[in-house]
């Protein structure tokens, strides 16, 4: 009879202590390290919000298609599992679309670009595909890129963007920015890049052929992979590069114009946060990132000895000596 | 409807199960409708706090973007320089324009798009009053118009465009709920701002106040508004209501949690108790019912268990009690005196037997030890002993009979004595009773003998008194006549005496055989000069007995009362109903007899008289013991004596 008291009096203190903070899981879904920015402000961004019992589950692609197809099956097949699905771009978003057909857990993109050109939501204001996020707006930006190229390198006339024309997405940007160069006297040339090898000869090689600067569109090729290799080849051949995320001029990119990558997943976190309050993803619409900011690293500019116009760092926002 | 107690017991436990139950959902009724309405309260107050920061936040902005026109001016910077810092410092502002006095477009800068939307000329409302326009993304933005002075002068006038959201962000920039949507609208409802970056698309929401489904979230909210003085602001707030009522909800998980596992335990626990309790009830009444039907055949009809198992036991304990009397009425009433033993050798009971044959008193045997009544310890062995001398009150000899029990594990030695000195008693009085039976025989014969000769002599007697003429002849020939009638009679009586007794008792009427008891021994008494008399009060009351057996009794007490008679006294003879029994007193006024000598007159042979046998007071009361009776004799020295001989009514 004792053993039965102690047991009810514990089975009632359990039941006292039962209740506990719900732990959310998410499935982070990216295509390689690059998107690492953009998770630590999405984690950073819950963490404040108050949710600190996040399980999160990785699925990184390693930058090779074929490789993220696979981890967008397998997150489709336990894709009930999780209370959200988190990706770092429209590429990885776009993957768990296919596999799924229309995902039933929650999409949030902590920081895309060319949302509707991808096929990820007819209307950024009423998601209609299970989808949302953040809207980087990377591709409506470059006009404004080669503007800002142009007045902080007055004399460069011919440029190469990189871009893979696999995606309708990234041939936008490109569209865009060959649209842009016309109208600011640059002549913006896309080149395609199978790996490094390719990557090391055209910009040692590009020179020559008049090309004297780099623009970096919004391409999850370059902007996870190939740009720390570009950074790292364009340093040594003297070629001034401007990014997309102010983020990259730490990282030894001249001039960067955009908004971080940081500050797009923690403005993602506060889309997650109403989804995994109840909201539906229908009422939880795209949202275009904060304000961009223009990013110069004089040090790598003195580093490359190219010439610019010392003038325009004035209009930076950041500048890093 | 008839419920069993454990249906009645486990009924209650439902019931006080259900109470809680019930008083939980009208608690939580309770709760949800105060903390809606105190949410509802809070959310209005916060509403009117952030309506009344619009104007203030947006003179901040204004003076903000002055300050720093004035600073860049002042570094030297040109206008599309200060624009350019300007939207890069200002929260919210992403594009200006610098208009000349006249209000044609200078300069221009923008964050977003290389060509802004700004006017070749100068909208003159935008100076008067900020006006609402819509980004290249068809968000909202306010534009607004600041004048440049110098000495007085106007220098130009900067246009700038603020991203409402951006700009919203810093007014609702501490929500009290991070659930919480803030929405800045005009005052038709069209959404101006969010309190994020999201795209909307011009929408216009219904300004409501309660819990509604939100048009913005699609969930259900905790909805509020205000209006701002001038009425162009309207901020409305709109809270998840899961958000609202998530303390509640926490509250209720971990009641309904902690109640379940109570009830759960408590449950399991009664379960527990209820079968500890129950099954043994059960099986007792399943056992003691079942023996019940089996054995008493008396079926038991009750409401619940304890009812069964009370009737149940009530009637053991009736057939217990029942049986128990009969045993004792065996016990005591057994021809046979018996002395029960424990384990120890000690009496621990004895029956009326025993206590009667022998004269004693409960107490003066309960608790001897066998040792002090038979001179050792009898084996724990079935025994008999044909002749064995016992000392209970005085030495005795009788019959013994030692039987061993074991009832329950315990031994019991049981003693049956038969007193052996009534049999030697019997065995004398037999021997005397075939001396006398003899005799009687002898008589009868003589009498039947002598019954024809007296007939002859009456006969001739009495033909001779008829005959004869002589007187004296005559007289003596009547004398003849008269006492042979008389021998006659004798015979007669001896005759009858001599007939074989009916062995079967009858109902009799005792004051008829009182009077043949007095008739017959009217002449003896004559003799010697006493006198009998006899009183009667029956009213017809009849004795069921051996009717000789009564009248030898009284005959026998009759006489000893003549006998101990002084002449001239009167023995008197009473027949009384007492208390529903019937009661004969012989008393008579002799000497009486010592206290201590009343005893020995009942033993045989005991006797004060010069020819007396010394049986007739042992016989009589003999008789008076077989057939039910009691008599008593109540004498002392010099008072007479009074024998008493009670029956009970037939």
């Amino acid at each position: 009879m004792r053993i039965l008291i102690v047991a009810f009096a514990l089975l009632f203190l359990m039941g006292c202590r039962a209740e506990k903070e719900r732990e959310v899981k998410i499935a982070v879904f990216i295509s390689g390290e690059g998107r690492m920015e953009k998770v630590k402000g999405f984690m950073d961004g819950l963490k404040d919000l108050g949710l600190s019992k996040v399980d999160y589950v990785f699925f990184e692609g390693n930058n090779t298609l074929s490789r993220m197809r696979e981890l967008a099956q397998e997150i489709a097949i336990n894709q009930e599992d999780y209370d959200l699905i988190v990706v770092g771009g429209s590429l990885e978003a776009y993957m768990i679309k296919e596999a799924t057909g229309r995902p039933k857990t929650p999409v949030v993109i902590l920081g895309g670009t060319s949302i509707r050109e991808w096929g990820l939501t007819k209307d950024l204001a009423k998601p209609s595909e299970n989808i949302t996020g953040v809207d980087n707006l990377n591709a409506e930006l470059m006009e404004k890129r080669v503007e800002l190229f142009k007045r902080m390198f007055p004399s460069v006339n011919k440029v190469i963007v990189f871009c893979n024309p696999q995606f309708e997405a990234s041939k936008n940007a490109t569209r865009i920015t060959i649209r842009a160069g016309k109208r600011f006297g640059v002549k913006v040339v896309p080149v395609n890049v199978k790996d490094v090898k390719e990557l090391e000869y055209i910009i040692s090689h590009m020179r020559e052929d008049g090309f004297e600067a780099i623009i970096i569109t919004p391409c999850f090729y370059t902007e996870n992979f190939l740009t720390s290799y570009i950074l790292h080849y364009a340093n040594f051949y003297q070629i001034p590069v401007f990014c997309h995320s102010p983020g990259l001029v730490k990282k030894g990119c001249h001039v960067a114009y955009g908004t971080s990558g940081y500050e797009q997943g923690y403005q993602a976190s506060h889309i997650a946060y109403k989804i995994l309050n109840g909201t539906p993803v229908e009422f939880v619409p795209f949202e275009r990132a904060y304000y961009p900011r223009l990013a110069v690293n004089e040090s790598a500019l003195a580093e490359i000895e190219v010439e610019y116009n010392g003038n325009f760092v004035t209009y930076a926002d950041e500048v890093v000596r | 409807m008839r419920l069993s107690l454990k249906a009645r017991i486990v009924l209650l436990l439902m019931v006080l199960t259900a109470i809680p139950t019930l008083l939980y959902f009208y608690h939580n009724s309770a709760m949800r409708k105060e903390i809606l309405q105190s949410r509802q309260r809070f959310n209005q107050l916060y509403a009117s706090s952030v309506v009344s920061r619009v104007e203030l936040f947006l003179e901040r902005v204004l003076s903000e973007t002055e300050s720093l026109i004035y600073l860049y001016r002042n570094l030297g910077f040109s206008e599309e320089q200060i624009i350019w810092r300007i939207t890069g410092q200002v929260k919210g502002i992403f594009e200006g324009a610098f208009y000349s006095p006249e209000g044609v477009l200078l300069s221009f800068a923008s964050r977003e798009s290389v060509k802004p939307s700004f006017e070749r000329f100068l909208d003159p409302d935008v100076l008067k009053l900020p006006q609402i326009g819509y980004s290249q993304y068809r968000e909202p933005f306010l534009r607004f118009a600041l004048e440049e002075r110098d000495r007085g002068m106007v220098r130009g006038i900067y246009v700038f465009s603020l991203d409402l959201s951006l700009f919203w962000q810093s007014v609702v920039s501490a929500k009290p709920s991070p659930a919480m949507e803030v929405f800045l609208t005009n005052s038709e409802g069209e959404i101006l701002a969010f309190s994020d970056m999201r795209f909307s698309s011009r929408r216009k929401i219904p300004l409501r106040i309660g819990t509604y489904r939100s048009s913005i979230t699609g969930t259900d909210v905790v909805g509020v508004f205000s209006k701002s003085e001038d009425g162009r602001w309207v901020v409305v707030v709109e809270e998840p209501l899961s958000s609202v009522l998530e303390p509640l909800q926490s509250f209720q998980r971990k009641a309904l949690l902690a109640g379940s596992a109570f009830m759960l335990s408590g449950g399991v626990f009664a379960i527990l108790v209820f079968l500890r309790i129950f099954r043994p009830l059960e099986n007792l009444r399943d056992f003691i019912v079942s023996w019940e039907e089996e054995n008493i055949r008396k079926r038991v009809k009750a409401s619940d268990e304890v009812e069964e198992l009370s009737q149940a036991f009530g009637n053991l304990i009736r057939r217990l009690e029942e049986e128990r009397k009969l045993y004792s009425a065996l016990f005591e009433n057994t021809l046979d005196g018996v002395i029960l033993f424990n384990s120890e050798r000690r009496v621990i009971d004895v029956n009326r037997t025993v206590l009667e044959q022998f004269n004693l008193k409960r107490e003066e045997l309960i608790g001897r030890s066998m040792a002090d009544l038979v001179g050792e310890n009898l084996p724990f062995t079935s025994l008999f002993f044909s002749e064995r001398k016992i000392k209970l009150k005085e030495e005795i000899y009788c019959q013994l009979r030692q039987e061993v029990l074991n009832i329950e594990g315990n031994l019991y030695l049981l003693w049956r004595l038969r007193d052996l000195s009534q049999e030697k008693e019997l065995k004398v009085l037999l021997e005397h009773t075939a001396k006398l039976s003899l005799a009687g025989e002898i008589a009868c014969s003589i009498a039947h003998q002598i019954n024809n000769p007296l007939a002859s002599i009456m006969g001739y007697a009495e033909s001779l008194e008829m005959t004869c003429e002589d007187e004296n002849i005559k007289r003596k020939a009547r004398v003849i006549i008269k006492q042979a009638r008389k021998c006659a009679e004798t015979v007669r009586k001896l005759l009858e005496i001599g007939k074989p007794i009916e062995g079967k008792p009858q109902y009799i009427n005792p004051e008829e055989v009182t009077v043949d008891a007095v008739t017959m021994l009217s002449p003896k008494a004559k003799k010697k000069g006493v006198s009998i008399s006899f009183k009667s009060n029956l009213n017809g009351s009849r004795l069921y007995a051996f009717p000789w057996q009564i009248e030898q009794v009284l005959v026998n007490l009759i006489d000893n009362a003549i006998d101990a008679s002084p002449e001239g006294e009167v023995v008197e003879v009473t027949l009384t109903e007492e208390k529903g029994k019937i009661v004969w007193r012989i008393r008579d006024k002799g000497p009486g007899i010592p206290e201590e000598e009343i005893e020995k007159i009942f033993k045989p042979f005991y006797t004060t008289k010069d020819h007396g046998t010394g049986l007739g007071l042992p016989l009589a009361r003999r008789f008076v013991k077989n057939m039910g009776g009691d008599l008593k004799v109540k004498s002392s020295k010099g008072a007479g004596t009074t024998v008493e001989v009670v029956f009970g009514k037939a």
